[in-house]
């Protein structure tokens, strides 16, 4: 049982020793060798007994060193690999989940921008943009701001995030995403080029031959290779001439979480009309001219503007700031008809919010999926440790004799305690190895799953301090919980009897005990039917949203994404309508294409905000004019198979020549003009006479043309070749299967125009999924939590019931002697097993709704509460319980009653 | 409750020689306990070592091998702070046994 070979030795020179002394004082008194030699054995007796008295004293109150007890925990475990097992998997698995989603949550939301003094870094937000609500700046705003406080509070801008084509010298192309962003960009972040260097001041304005580019660390990294000589290299991107001139630091990415542009240009290079990135404006009738520079407009709003603004000036910048930005605040409000409105824009002032987390909008989108996420690993975790607690109580009991031994001998319970935290430790330590491998993993497993198509996240889930702190504290928890606690319950309790009961029969477990382990096999019940609940509610969720009818036949589209606009191809055409008739034509004469059109955008989110003012109604209140806009090519609505409701479709006669027309989806006409017909009325895009401009011919059926989870908006559509404009998409519509389309598709478009840029080619009904994919990884992820927390409370249900049934053998056989029937035996724990699994379950309902009611915003159609979901929990956990008790209740009742009461 | 106080004796006079003498080995142990109680007791070799072992489990004694005056190596046992508090114990409980067992034995 003990390793004794160094024990035995050490006892052995030691009695050893003893002895040789004795003989030798013998000799100095002056007896024989032989007889002094065996008077000191008789005097000491039998020495091999001896020894053994020696060595079981030792044993019995654990041996002296760490080392050993070590040695004797491995010894132990391997006794019982059934429990080591589960515990190591059950720890890896548990801390693993939390650690992966904690990795996440942290790098969204805590992990600070790698700049100097992140701390001073604020986004300024003065006035929502007047359509798509963003805190953007015009370009001389922004210079306005800069010019405020140029030395106390340095300010600089960005811009949106955009995709463009490098063409480099050897021609190759790629997509990569680009940043315009001001010269002062990089030395107000603080950070130092890894080669080469940033803007030069003025970079901002000048117009330049090459723009000079600098690169991102990783990009070029990954493309050029660390050890290339990358300054001064040519290329062209979007079908300019660039200059690479530095590499930022490595580590940086942007100041906008999520976004990681791969080259940024100076704010200036937007005057070459090449780099289009998210903006908003005041609207058509207030002077935009989205094909000119913005530079010079006040009315197009595409800049976010940060300021590095140290402690000491951050009271009394904003005021200054506000100051300045007075006229594009009343030029902003005189664009709103609304009296309240425009008193709000112009009483607006510059507020300061913190961007040393980064900016973006990634931490609202994500941190609610994972919070929960991080509470549902939070709890696999409590429920594996419930279970090892039960596991860990039940072996124990096992032990309890050995330890009732050790005890009588004089063994504190300390050393008990040493011994089994011991084993505990060894445990956690293999566990908790495997817990960071897996958190690592996992976590970029889930990155890759809440991943749109395409596009990773760009979280870095490195495993930092915080990670591998929160990893060691949740593992000093699980000791605590699983090692420690139950250890000293137990022993508490053998040290009150060890002294006065036989040793047989401390075996009978005492009602606390039992009480214990029932309420954490109870809250095991809770904990498991509140993940189960959840998963099955996010399931549903997902379920609803992609059966969700989108009015629109999203099952038979192709949708094929164009880039006409960043590699100047719309450029060398002279006439785009006629241009987009031949593509149609020509694709509609491939085979399986039923239908084809031109379309302005890609579905979901392709409308722009806009507002429509209605002839002969100029009292209609803002609110009420505003919807999403689109245009679109002949034949879309049969295209996408969005059903015309009155009037008729856009045909081929609605040109630059004849009358404007539009079509309007049926919430936008409720919205217009209630019940009244809206085909007749004329709209425009500004108040009278602006309201006279589009004649409307027609209207068609809501479609979620926003994705899935947001309602059908209110769209105007306008027919494309009444202003023709670069289109980013063609919808088809195909018949049958279309596995070999695309490639058609790209052959046929590559006859008729090469240089004509297709990017990709989707089915629609991926893109729509595309905008499910939180909802997606969130239904996987807790399907996989709640089976593995029922699989914990299985295990837990018939590891611990069948022990204790084991254990009551003799009570069983007194209660059949006593003439208890077999099916009362069963009775008696068929009884107990639904008594925990009901106090489980009314708990768990209760916290699954609290749940649910907490994450609503991520459910969809299920409402708060799921019976369908709680239903199946309920029935999965009691039939693991029942058939958990089941099988050792029938076993205890077959036994012969003389020979369980002949077992004491 | 015989057992434990014949076992308390014996750790009682082992306790009390660790500290009249400071540091000592088992053979040691024996002959001092028969030197100071003029030859009146003498301990059972084979009960001593348990009875070191036990006490060195308990914390009351810590050991360390040396070598003795005759180039020997043994093991020497000496008293912990938690031992001379155990030892002041076993004196108070041991008078008090005595005290006991004398006052029974004047009883007429």
């Amino acid at each position: 049982m003990f390793s004794r070979s160094s024990v035995d030795r050490e006892i052995e020179a030691e009695l050893q020793s003893h002895i040789e002394m004795r003989t030798e004082e013998n000799l100095a008194l002056g007896m024989s060798p032989e007889g002094a030699r065996h008077d000191a054995l008789t005097r000491f007796g039998n020495p091999t007994l001896t020894k053994e008295r020696v060595a079981s004293a030792d044993v019995a109150l654990v041996l002296g060193s760490v080392w050993d007890d070590t040695r004797y925990a491995f010894r132990q475990l391997r006794k019982s690999p059934g429990f080591a097992a589960t515990t190591v998997l059950t720890l890896a698995i548990g801390i693993g989940a939390n650690l992966a989603v904690f990795q996440l949550l942290y790098g969204l939301l805590f992990a600070h921008l790698p700049v100097k003094q992140p701390a001073e870094l604020y986004s300024l937000h003065a006035v929502q943009s007047p359509f798509d609500g963003e805190w953007f700046f015009s370009f001389p705003a922004y210079r306005r701001l800069r010019q405020a406080t140029q030395k106390d509070a340095p300010v600089f801008a960005r811009s949106g995030f955009g995709v463009g084509v490098l063409q480099e010298t050897d021609g190759a192309t790629s997509r990569i995403g680009f940043q315009l962003v001001s010269d002062n960009f990089f030395s107000v972040l603080g950070l130092a080029p890894s080669t080469g260097r940033f803007f030069l001041q003025g970079d901002d304005q000048r117009q330049q031959a090459e723009w000079p580019v600098i690169l991102r660390y990783g990009y070029f990294k990954e493309h050029f290779g660390v050890n290339q000589q990358v300054l001064g290299r040519r290329a062209t991107f979007n079908g300019v001439p660039i200059v690479i001139v530095g590499v930022a630091p490595e580590g940086f990415s942007g100041v906008v979480r999520g976004q990681a542009p791969d080259l940024w240009l100076p704010l200036a290079a937007q005057a070459t009309n090449r780099f289009g990135t998210w903006f908003d404006s005041l609207g058509p009738g207030h002077d935009v001219g989205l094909d000119r520079s913005y530079l010079n407009q006040a009315s197009i709003f595409w800049l976010w503007v940060l300021s590095r603004a140290p402690h000491g000036v951050k009271a009394a910048a904003p005021a200054h700031w506000t100051q300045v930005l007075a006229p594009d605040l009343s030029l902003i409000a005189s664009a709103s008809r609304d009296e309240r409105d425009r008193a709000r824009i112009l009483a607006s002032q510059v507020k300061l919010v913190s961007a040393q987390n980064g900016e973006g909008s990634l931490a609202r989108t994500y941190s609610l999926p994972l919070f929960i996420l991080m509470a549902m690993a939070a709890v696999i975790l409590l429920v594996g440790c419930l279970n090892l607690a039960n596991l860990q109580m039940a072996r124990l009991l096992e032990r309890e004799i050995e330890i009732a031994t050790r005890i009588a001998l004089g063994a504190s319970r300390a050393r008990i305690l040493r011994q089994v935290v011991i084993e505990a430790v060894v445990l956690a330590a293999i566990g908790s190895v495997l817990a960071f491998a897996t958190g690592r993993g996992a976590s970029s497993l889930l990155l890759h799953w809440a991943s749109r198509r395409g596009q990773t996240i760009p979280i870095d889930p490195q495993i930092g301090t915080a990670a591998t702190l929160l990893g060691a504290a949740l593992l000093l928890c699980a000791l605590v919980g699983f090692g420690l606690l139950p250890a000293w319950l137990m022993t508490r309790k053998s040290f009150s009897m060890a002294s006065k009961t036989r040793v047989g029969q401390v075996s009978s477990q005492s009602k606390a005990g039992r009480r214990w382990s029932d309420l954490l096999l109870a809250s095991q019940v809770s904990f498991s039917l509140l993940l189960l609940c959840a998963a099955g509610l996010f399931a549903q969720t997902l379920r609803n949203l992609s059966r969700v009818d989108a009015g629109l036949d999203r099952d038979h589209v192709l949708s094929i994404h164009l880039d006409m606009r960043s590699t100047g191809f719309v450029k060398q055409q002279s006439n785009l309508s006629s241009f987009y008739d031949t593509v149609i034509q020509q694709l509609k004469a491939l085979p399986m294409v039923r239908d084809a059109a031109v379309h302005m955008c890609t579905i979901p989110n392709c409308g722009w905000n806009t507002a429509l003012h209605v002839f002969g109604s100029p009292e209609m209140a803002e609110a009420q004019l505003h919807g999403e806009e689109d245009h679109v090519g002949v034949s879309y609505f049969r295209t996408l198979g969005i059903p015309l409701l009155q009037g008729r479709d856009f045909a081929k006669e609605d040109n630059q020549g004849s009358q404007q027309v539009a079509i309007l989806s049926r919430s936008y006409a409720r919205k217009l003009f209630g019940d009244e017909r809206s085909i007749g009325h004329w709209i425009g895009y500004s108040a009278p006479p602006g309201d006279r401009q589009f004649l409307i011919v027609g209207e068609v059926a809501d479609a979620r043309v926003d994705g899935l989870r947001s309602n059908a908006p209110p769209v105007v559509y306008f027919p494309i070749d009444q202003r023709p404009a670069p289109v980013q998409s063609i919808q088809v519509r195909v018949r049958g299967p279309w596995t070999t389309l695309p490639a058609e598709i790209r052959d046929s478009l590559h006859k008729l125009a090469p240089a004509l840029p297709v990017t990709e080619i989707v089915p629609l009904d991926l893109e729509f999924d595309d905008g499910l994919s939180t909802e997606a990884m969130l239904a996987r992820l807790t399907s996989i939590f709640g089976a593995l927390t029922l699989a914990l409370a299985a295990l837990g249900f018939y590891g611990l019931l069948s022990f204790r049934v084991a254990r009551r053998t003799s009570e069983i056989g007194i209660r059949m002697a006593l003439g208890a029937t077999r099916s009362q035996v069963r009775a008696l724990f068929l009884g107990q097993t639904l008594q925990i699994l009901v106090a489980g379950l009314i708990p768990g309902a209760a916290l699954a709704v609290g749940t649910s009611y907490f994450a609503r915003k991520l459910l969809y159609g299920t409402g708060t509460m799921d019976i369908l979901a709680l239903g199946f929990a309920v029935f999965v956990l009691a039939a693991v319980g029942l058939l958990a008790t089941l099988v050792p209740a029938h076993q205890a009742a077959s036994i012969d009653p003389m020979r369980a009461l002949r077992s004491e | 409750m015989a057992k434990n106080d014949l076992q308390g004796a014996l750790d009682l006079l082992v306790l009390k020689t660790l500290a009249q003498t400071g540091e000592m080995h088992g053979y040691g142990i024996v002959l001092h306990i028969q030197r100071a109680s003029d030859e009146l007791l003498s301990v059972e070799e084979g009960s001593l070592y348990p009875a070191l072992h036990r006490m060195e489990q308990s914390g009351w004694i810590a050991s360390e091998w040396a070598v003795t005056e005759t180039k020997r190596n043994a093991k020497y046992y000496k008293l912990t702070a938690a031992g001379k508090r155990q030892l002041q114990e076993a004196e108070k409980n041991f008078e008090h046994l005595v005290k006991g067992v004398r006052a029974m034995l004047r009883y007429a």
